[in-house]
């Protein structure tokens, strides 16, 4: 009697247990299918890609497309270019971040409020709304085709104004009061005192601004003719509408472009899937 | 700033701390009351100002007149642009792709996602293997996006393959008008969906698990306890959602720009891709600027609905 009442329950949630895993696997299955095709087509000769049956794996990996992918692109120039871009923007953006955030969650002032509404309302505005007057500005600052082009307009970005806000409203005010009380002046309080603890924050938003801005295609789109100034994505483009129907030679350049965000994505997981389920509610 | 801040703000000494404290505990310990926030919020502001709020206000300007990449003079012609607008043909089917693409696209990934979401809440073995598996399709490069759907929905790739396998007829994707939004759908879909899902995840997450207890405790089944629990309590989570995905579908044009350039016939020309069109090939920056303007109206306008709809009791 009491073991069936034990047991009846227990052999139905070994039952949903399997229900959601066979239905997480067929979901993976068909979310992680686009990925795994690409490798697979990158290691195919180009006379072979649409060949049925579907041949999943290749019998004989082709490995020499992807360092002559990495060849004919020229791969080494754009990371370098990507590199700089990133690392400026990402700098840029975190350090005047946190001073931002800093001002708005840890002094008083009149018309905080509005300043701090009219700082979070640039979120919503898309670069696709304000590219035409952008470029016109780069053109007048005589911008286009240059890496400040590429950085100071992007570190723009009130995002991280938004994560370390939130930080620095979590640090108690009885630790600056005790650090001013100390005779710390404004500017070591926070360097000081504040800085130092919020290393965790800045280092979220420091890889939410490095992913995005990696990624960002859009931009340097507008305003890089020069290729000799092009970020990864604009290569992979231009790769992309030189080679339409070289379909391996596309997939192993696709395949060597997704690899440093994804190299950063399995190092800092938490952070970027924290920073999206986080980011997401901005109100 | 006044004397008496200054006095406060160079206070070393025991008096001024000391009143700050008292004043601080009055107002339940606030944050220090000083210009200084101004001085600290500034660098950023000013990046702002020069690369957010100047070309808004530029936008609305250039909207306003004839401007032309190739011509240095520009004259103001007032509403003229909006007049334009609703006339355009190419705008307005540019608006109805929109409609279509993005209703479709927020649809699937919403849906998808949340089930994904509750999936995933479960407490099963290897749910984070599952979380970074399919959370993957977000991480590839939006650019490598386009480029490899495009070699999916070729017409002897792996989508007719899968068409062909279960017994229906394979389709031109890109090079038909329907096909062609339909893909952009589904390439949106993929990237967009595990996004939702995480956001979906962490509002799920929020949820007290003493509450489906409770819930259990009075006999509320599975179907009651999402209904009564997990519904009413992911409201704000859907509201973000749906401003995210929103946002984000309106406003991109790389899918659309690579995958089919907006083709066949402008028949998958969304509104943002009709702005860089008007605006980088056309060089009618001021029209492309019109255009750009109504986009905004529109990402404002949902938001705010969304608001209303989705606004909690407190």
């Amino acid at each position: 009697m009491i073991r069936t009442a034990r047991t009846l329950p227990r052999a139905r949630s070994l039952l949903t247990t399997a229900a959601v895993l066979l239905l997480l696997s067929a979901a993976a299955l068909l979310f992680l299918v686009p990925i795994f095709w690409m490798v697979s087509t990158s290691l195919k000769p180009n006379q072979h890609i649409f060949d049925l049956p579907i041949r999943w794996i290749p019998v004989r990996p082709l490995w020499s497309n992807y360092p002559a992918a990495y060849r004919t692109v020229g791969f080494t120039r754009y990371f370098v270019n990507s590199a700089i871009v990133t690392g400026c923007v990402t700098l840029i953006n975190v350090s005047l971040s946190a001073l931002a955030g800093y001002g708005l969650a840890k002094y008083r002032f009149r018309g905080r409020q509005l300043l701090l509404l009219l700082i979070l309302a640039t979120l919503m505005l898309p670069l696709e709304v304000i590219m035409v007057p952008l470029y016109l500005t780069m053109q007048r600052l005589g911008w286009l085709n240059s890496y400040q082009g590429m950085i100071v307009p992007v570190a723009a970005n009130a995002l991280g104004v938004l994560m370390m806000r939130q930080f620095f409203l979590s640090l108690p005010d009885d630790l600056i009061a005790a650090a001013r009380i100390d005779g710390a002046g404004h500017v070591a309080t926070f360097l000081k005192i504040c800085v130092p603890l919020a290393w965790p924050a800045l280092l979220t938003a420091a890889i939410l601004i490095f992913q995005s801005t990696w990624d960002d295609f859009v931009w340097p789109f507008l305003i890089i003719s020069d290729t000799s100034k092009a970020t990864v994505p604009l290569a992979v483009q231009l790769f992309q509408s030189a080679e339409t129907s070289n379909f391996p030679a596309l997939m192993a350049v696709s395949a060597i472009a997704s690899l440093p965000l994804t190299a950063l994505f399995f190092l800092f997981q938490r952070q970027i899937i924290g920073g999206v389920a986080t980011t997401g509610m901005r109100q | 700033m006044n004397g008496h801040e200054t006095a406060r703000m160079a206070g070393g000494g025991a008096w001024p701390a000391n009143r700050r404290v008292t004043r601080a505990r009055r107002r339940g310990l606030g944050p220090t009351q000083s210009w200084w926030g101004v001085v600290f919020t500034l660098p950023m502001l000013g990046l702002l100002v020069g690369f957010k709020f100047w070309p808004m206000a530029y936008a609305a300007w250039l909207s306003l007149t004839n401007a032309n990449l190739t011509e240095r003079t520009r004259l103001f012609i007032g509403g003229h642009n909006y007049a334009r607008l609703p006339r355009d043909t190419a705008f307005v089917g540019a608006l109805a792709t929109t409609g279509h693409y993005v209703a479709e696209t927020i649809a699937i990934s919403m849906v998808l996602g949340l089930g994904l979401a509750l999936l995933l809440n479960q407490k099963v073995p290897a749910r984070g293997l599952f979380r970074t598996l399919i959370f993957l399709p977000a991480v590839v490069p939006i650019i490598v996006v386009p480029i490899l759907w495009q070699f999916l929905f070729n017409p002897y790739g792996l989508v007719n393959d899968a068409l062909k396998s279960v017994g229906l007829p394979p389709t031109n994707w890109l090079l038909s008008a329907p096909g062609a939004v339909t893909a952009l759908v589904i390439a949106t879909a993929w990237r967009l969906t595990p996004l939702c899902m995480v956001i979906y995840l962490a509002g799920l997450q929020s949820i007290p698990a003493e509450l489906y207890d409770a819930g259990k405790v009075d006999g509320a089944g599975v179907v009651r306890r999402f209904r009564s629990i997990t519904l009413p309590l992911l409201k704000p989570t859907f509201l973000v959602v749906v401003v995210f995905a929103i946002t984000l579908t309106v406003q991109n044009f790389v899918l659309a720009l690579v995958m089919t350039g907006g083709g066949p016939d402008s028949a998958s020309t969304t509104l943002s891709l009709f702005v860089y069109q008007t605006g980088f090939i056309g060089f009618r920056m001021g029209y492309a600027s019109a255009a750009a303007i109504v986009m905004l109206l529109i990402i404002v306008v949902f938001t705010m609905i969304n608001l209303r709809l989705f606004r909690t009791e407190e």
